[in-house]
């Protein structure tokens, strides 16, 4: 099973963009709906995960619940993840780091930063 | 006989048992006042259990009443109250629509995005007259949405506007949605605008490469053809379902009897490559409904029990095509295939070779 | 019918967010028959057709539950559903008996939703006696629960035929099983003494308050004949019948995290289980 990239959006055209953006550069991607759905296919995987981006207002499970989730988990606690949210303040930002992602991107998505972004966290 | 005040203290209660049936007997009971209580609990409950019961209670309440009361939890700084507000207010119903009208004059961007999020679940008759209205959002995130939404929604009225937006922004992620939503609802002008955008396959940079693709699947043209068989060689990897689903779209818009023999070559190469099973099994089903002569050697290729969805393929390809000289060879196939599935794929492709030569 | 990719996956897609249960690809085949049914019988030409119906003319839902109900197989036999089973007996279980045990707690109770005809909790009622160490020691309850009565009634009697025991291991078929004639086979009254069966209405508002304290709830199959709201009520319901710890079991294409976000999920055996 190679590694993957987890995007989550309940947005369709979203998840494709980003999607596209990450193939162009050789990466592997799962997506899902929601946090809910997010966790479910984390859990259904054995694990090879590369990175998650993930949206905050989703249905059934919002972003910051769902990173808090993966966090409080030994085997994601180091995960990568990234927010790419439409929320711009700064109190939400806050939230976003204090729930324990690594970053905050604010849509709509430039996809050279996200790549960079996605290369730095990476390590590559 | 009912206790409301004991209901109430229920609804406090240090047990999440207690709380989350008290919320329910509340709302059963038609406590007066309940929708407000359920509503003062859920801004202070800690357990996400309760919270949910409470959310799942207030769904089936329908009227003027709900929706007041819900609308400014929209605003509030937790999440989950907020998406929950938001899932409340899809299952509404029509009138609900009047409120949404409003918000989306609310100075707050997000509040307008939520009124959009509302309105397409809502989906009535008028839903889509408000939310192409935001297609004057000067939030560039609330007209993407409104543009995904309209393409989901199917709605023709507003192909102009949108062919506009395609051509005048320079977001690629507008563009990209633009090109999606088109896809669905697009129409001659469309194709022109986007036939010059994207005069050479070059000149589409990668990202837009999937979305034209997208359009193509459901707009193209056979002039389109050569452009998908270069992108098929060089990303065909990387876009399968992208590309396959554009060359349906193309050959069922232009009905021949034959694949032109660029194309067929393309393919026979293509299905030689690494991708996925399913999307073999594609192929060789489209190619079951073409005449060229090298398609029935391609789908014999192909009945490989091991390998039983793309066999299936073949074999409901060959049922296709047509060639009763498949028959024996189908007839010996289906002792060996041990997937009922395809046993039942074979069988059917006899039958129909059968009938053929009646 | 042609069903290209696309739309197979558009249709899929919508199962899945609506109901949670997921088909692999490979289910092509199985699901372009009983859609051709559906549509024949509504007088659809095209899928695309069909899937907008469901999407925007279908409000109430019903031409989706019709759907549903020729996708979802609903036989029951024992040890239906191996694998899940296996997680249940090796993982599960023995964290549960662990914790029992450390807290000097000597019983376990399972509660079976949706019960049919008795297979699934009589396979219950063996994989227990099988799994538990020192048995006897232990007190077992194992709580079935169906709307039919007349099901009940069979599953009370506790006698099979071939189709229903035709995955028990053949130890087990020799261990707990009588013939009282050719063809039939009768489970032990070792068994059928751990297992309490009930009529109950799931949708009944006030039916499961009263249960509690249970370490396992089987709920396989069931959910995908209610609808939205009430298959959420029903799963809070057994959120809170179960101990903190315990584990609920749906059918294992059924996707728990579309009903309730309550539950804790983990992998154990390389299987996806819920706890509270």
């Amino acid at each position: 099973m190679g590694e993957k990239v987890l995007i989550v959006d309940d947005s369709e055209m979203i998840r494709n963009f980003h999607s596209y953006i990450l193939k162009s550069i050789g990466l592997e991607i799962v997506t899902a709906l929601d946090g809910a759905d997010a966790l479910e296919k984390i859990y259904s995987s054995d694990g090879n995960l590369l990175i998650c981006l993930t949206d905050i207002n989703m249905p059934n499970m919002d972003g910051y619940t769902l990173i808090e989730r993966l966090r409080e988990d030994p085997q994601y606690e180091d995960l990568p993840i990234i927010i790419i949210s439409t929320e711009d303040e700064l109190q939400d930002k806050q939230r976003g780091f204090e729930a324990g992602a690594n970053l905050y991107i604010v849509k709509p998505t430039d996809p050279d930063e996200l790549v960079e972004n996605i290369r730095m966290l990476l390590g590559k | 006989m009912i206790n409301i005040d004991e209901l109430v203290s229920d609804l406090n209660n240090g047990d999440e048992k207690t709380r989350a049936f008290a919320a329910e007997d509340i709302i059963f009971d038609k406590i007066p006042g309940g929708v407000q209580l359920l509503i003062g609990r859920l801004m202070i409950e800690t357990s996400r259990y309760v919270r949910e019961v409470i959310v799942n209670c207030l769904k089936g309440i329908k009227g003027r009443d709900v929706v007041e009361k819900i609308i400014p939890l929209l605003s509030s700084d937790d999440a989950f109250i907020r998406n929950a507000s938001i899932e409340i207010l899809s299952t509404q119903g029509e009138f609900a629509t009047e409120f949404m009208r409003k918000l989306l004059g609310d100075p707050d961007k997000d509040i307008r995005k939520f009124a959009l999020d509302i309105l397409f679940q809502l989906k009535n008759l008028n839903t889509a007259e408000l939310i192409a209205e935001a297609l004057n959002d000067p939030d560039i995130n609330n007209l993407i949405t409104a543009v995904e939404y309209l393409g989901h929604m199917e709605d023709t009225s507003y192909t102009y506007r949108i062919n506009q937006l395609f051509i005048n922004t320079d977001n690629i992620l507008l563009r990209c949605t633009c090109l999606e939503t088109l896809a669905q609802i697009g129409d001659e002008e469309s194709v022109r605008y986007i036939n010059k955008m994207y005069p050479r396959y070059e000149e589409t940079s990668f990202l837009e490469q999937y979305s034209f693709l997208k359009f193509v699947a459901r707009k193209g043209a056979d002039i389109h053809l050569p452009l998908i068989t270069v992108l098929m060689e060089e990303k065909g990897q990387v876009m399968p379902k992208e590309i396959i689903n554009a060359i349906e779209g193309i050959l069922a818009r232009y009905p021949q009897e034959e694949v032109p023999s660029e194309l067929l070559q393309a393919l026979d190469a293509y299905l030689r490559t690494d991708i996925d099973a399913i999307n073999k099994y594609e192929l060789l089903v489209l190619l079951g409904r073409y005449r060229n002569q090298e398609i029935y050697r391609l789908l014999i290729k192909y009945l490989e029990p091991d390998q039983p969805l793309i066999c299936m393929g073949a074999a409901e390809g060959l049922g296709l095509y047509g060639n009763p000289e498949a028959l024996p060879i189908l007839v010996q196939l289906k002792e060996k295939a041990g997937d009922p599935d395809l046993a039942e794929t074979i069988e059917r492709s006899i039958s129909k070779l059968k009938q053929q030569m009646e | 019918m042609e069903l290209p990719l696309e739309y197979f996956i558009k249709l899929r897609n919508l199962i899945y967010e609506r109901t949670g249960i997921s088909y692999e690809e490979n289910k092509i085949y199985y699901i372009k028959k009983r859609l051709q049914q559906r549509m024949d019988a509504g007088g659809f030409d095209k899928v695309e057709d069909y899937i907008r119906h469901l999407k925007i003319f279908d409000p109430q839902g019903r031409e989706f539950q019709e759907l549903m109900n020729l996708l979802t197989v609903n036989e029951t036999y024992f040890f239906r559903e191996f694998s899940q089973l296996q997680v249940f007996a090796e993982s599960c279980l023995e964290e549960i008996t662990r914790e029992k045990l450390a807290a000097g707690i000597r019983n376990i109770k399972v509660f079976c939703a949706g019960c049919s005809t008795g297979e699934e909790p009589y396979t219950l009622g063996i994989i227990l006696r099988e799994m538990l160490e020192n048995f006897s020691a232990w007190r077992v309850l194992i709580k079935a629960v169906d709307i039919d009565e007349n099901v009940l009634g069979a599953a009370r009697r506790g006698v099979y035929d071939q189709r229903a025991i035709k995955d028990v291991p053949q130890a087990y078929l020799r261990e707990y099983f009588t013939t009282p004639s050719v063809g039939e086979y009768a489970i032990n009254p070792n068994i059928k003494d751990m297992v309490v069966f009930e009529h109950l209405n799931l949708m009944d508002r006030k039916a499961l308050r009263y249960e509690e304290d249970y370490d396992f709830v089987f709920c396989r199959n069931v959910l995908i004949y209610f609808d939205d709201v009430s298959r959420k009520q029903v799963v809070d319901k057994f959120y809170g019948m179960l101990r903190k710890g315990g584990f609920i079991f749906l059918g294992h294409a059924e996707s728990l995290s579309r009903i309730s976000t309550a539950f804790r999920i983990r992998r154990l055996n390389e299987q996806i289980v819920y706890q509270r």
